[in-house]
């Protein structure tokens, strides 16, 4: 999975991380400290997450793991802005995340985040480039939006299905779709949640490979909700996720991974 | 995003069209309204346009069938400066024509008598609104005694043709002319000499209904100065011109505006609730695709947007439909009615606009639940 993702970041190489590392900048991209999720069910309050600290660096993979209900998505959709949380932090670039309107983190999304989800959520009555173009429709898509859309379907390997709708493509497809429509705004985050939690596994696999290969190529950083941990690769980040907090957070050993659910539910560690 | 929204209508198409069908005629109600209304108004417009002169009735008398005035009046009149013609006219209603009522004949079918002096008739321009709108044989002659002069609806109505024999109330004419002027009042008369309509509704000699006067000088001021004159002869009469007719119309047809006008208003909120509740569903149905936008960056902004523009979209195809089948329909009911209902290229714009503006007024709410809604859930529902 080798893919090679047509982004202008991918002309600064060498790798965007030897760049930075040789320029010595090093400080978390995204920060995370105490943050809590408190949900309310009718009567009852969930304590989704309850106390999350994290630091995500420029270009670094991470995989999030952990048990049903444990408050992988939760989490990710704060880290992504897409919901506030109950009390704690998040920093962005060392400013506060939710420092900011709700017209502010919409373009933030737009501009700097991309999103991965589970069940593809594509748009049905738009075709697989209209998908891809979705995110700039309220700026108007010019020219260079739509040539740089068919440049990312075709490296993903749908040249030939751009112009069909989300049902007449195949879970993989739908899911390429969906990485396109991620990276099309040329975002410095892509928050992956379950992206091959619908697909067999060597569809997931592949799926999993061109997220690897956007990181590795244009040096976005990529944040992994899954629960197939055998796509998760020796000296991989993975954190564990319990009752709301992390259990573990550690790169995965040597040779350790890819052992099953087990392995990764133990932190992979 | 016009594209976008645009298609969004074709998602549920049956939804759409149901959507279309019942908004479209609503609109298409409007345009039957308005163009009933103003086409009455034109219609009455004309007709009073045509009345050159001044007519006396007595006071108090909506029209000169319910009228009566001393028959010496009109020497009296002739005798003020500046006046031309003054012909008695003595009207009433049929009851009867060739055996039959003309109430059976369905809507405005009503048809009047009317009784003129025509050696008086020769001194008003052109023989009278009458006179003139002759289109074929000829209008009445001072030796005639059981001639009738037909309006051409009337003779179609009733299959006659000049030389033809009618039966008005029992008692036997023949046409001799058939008269056209367009207007739905003035064609729906039977005119006949004044000892005729005297004998027709059993008037004496002393009475007759009304007394039509013309002026030498058919300028406003001068009519407006003669009326006052007559007016003035005695206190049991009125003198009205067609201005003074123009504005006790007008009054009625400002009562029958206000009816349509809440007519509108009503048929706007039904639109509106139309627009609303299909609005309303597509949201409902769509929270998923909501979230997703919002999730890739769309603001709220940009969400109210969308709704709003497919809301106006559905809003403008109803517009035109609306516009097609209601100048449709309102041609067809012409073919019904005395009179022919007025389209105007005006209240087709405004219709269309209408139907934009329901659309995006039935939008709003569901345009702001669609941008209120949290990503995150919306994501979630299934």
């Amino acid at each position: 999975m080798g893919a090679q993702i047509p982004m202008e970041k991918q002309t600064s190489s060498p790798n965007p991380r030897d760049i930075r590392e040789a320029s010595g900048e090093d400080r978390a991209l995204l920060s995370a400290r105490g943050v809590e999720k408190v949900y309310k069910k009718g009567p009852a309050e969930v304590r989704s997450l309850r106390g999350v600290d994290l630091d995500v660096r420029k270009g670094e993979l991470a995989f999030i793991v952990g048990p049903s209900g444990s408050g992988k998505s939760t989490l990710l959709g704060i880290l992504g802005a897409l919901d506030r949380p109950t009390s704690g932090k998040v920093w962005l670039e060392g400013r506060d995340l939710f420092d900011r309107s709700d017209r502010e983190l919409a373009m933030l999304r737009r501009s700097k985040f991309g999103f991965v989800f589970q069940a593809f959520n594509l748009i049905p009555t738009l075709t697989a480039l209209e998908n891809v173009l979705c995110p700039l429709i309220p700026g108007g898509t010019a020219r260079e939006a739509a040539q740089d859309a068919a440049r990312l379907l075709s490296t993903l390997g749908l040249g030939e299905r751009m112009k069909h709708k989300p049902f007449e493509l195949s879970g993989g497809e739908q899911q390429r779709v969906a990485l396109a429509r991620a990276l099309i705004g040329k975002p410095e985050i892509v928050f992956a949640d379950e992206p091959t939690g619908e697909l067999d596994s060597q569809k997931g696999g592949e799926i999993i490979g061109m997220i690897r290969a956007m990181n590795r190529d244009i040096g976005v950083t990529v944040l992994i909700v899954t629960h197939a941990v055998q796509h998760i690769l020796p000296g991989d980040r993975v954190l564990k996720l319990k009752d709301g907090r992390f259990a573990e957070d550690a790169p995965t050993p040597g040779g350790a991974p890819a052992g099953g659910k087990d392995a990764a539910t133990k932190g992979g560690a | 995003m016009l594209r976008f929204a645009f298609g969004n209508l074709f998602a549920k198409k049956v939804r759409t069209v149901l959507s279309l069908i019942l908004l479209s005629m609503v609109l298409a109600g409007t345009i039957g309204l308005i163009s009933l209304s103003s086409g009455m108004r034109n219609s009455v417009s004309a007709t009073f346009m045509r009345l050159d002169g001044i007519v006396v009735i007595s006071k108090g008398s909506a029209d000169p069938i319910f009228s009566r005035v001393p028959s010496g009046l009109a020497e009296e009149i002739k005798g003020i400066g500046g006046v031309s013609a003054a012909a008695p006219e003595i009207w009433g209603l049929v009851a009867m024509l060739d055996g039959t009522s003309p109430l059976t004949k369905g809507w405005f079918s009503a048809v009047a008598y009317g009784g003129f002096d025509p050696a008086a008739m020769k001194s008003a321009r052109g023989g009278g609104i009458y006179g003139k709108a002759i289109e074929e044989g000829r209008f009445l002659r001072e030796d005639d005694d059981g001639a009738l002069v037909m309006s051409r609806k009337l003779a179609r109505e009733y299959r006659k043709k000049v030389g033809d024999r009618t039966k008005v109330n029992g008692k036997e004419f023949e046409i001799v002319g058939i008269y056209h002027t367009g207007s739905m009042f003035l064609d729906q008369s039977l005119i006949i000499t004044l000892a005729k309509a005297r004998d027709l509704c059993r008037m004496n000699e002393d009475s007759v209904s009304c007394i039509y006067v013309e002026t030498a000088d058919p300028s406003e001021s001068a009519v407006k100065a003669a009326a006052g004159r007559i007016a003035g002869l005695k206190t049991s009469i009125e003198a009205k011109t067609k201005y003074d007719w123009h504005e006790e119309f007008g009054a009625v047809l400002g009562n029958l505006d206000a009816f349509f006008s809440a007519q509108s208003a009503y048929i706007a909120v039904l639109g509106v609730i139309i627009v609303l509740l299909t609005m309303s569903m597509s949201v409902m149905e769509r929270r998923r695709e909501f979230g997703i936008l919002k999730a890739v960056g769309w603001t709220r902004t940009d969400v109210m947007k969308l709704v709003l523009l497919e809301s106006a979209f559905l809003g403008a195809a109803a517009g035109a439909i609306g516009c097609a089948t209601g100048t449709m329909s309102a041609r067809m009911l012409g073919g019904f009615l005395p009179y022919q209902p007025l389209v105007t290229p005006l209240l087709i714009s405004a219709t269309f606009l209408g139907g934009v503006l329901l659309g995006v007024c039935g939008g709003v709410y569901p345009a702001f639940r669609a941008a209120s809604l949290n990503p995150v859930e919306a994501i979630r529902t299934d």
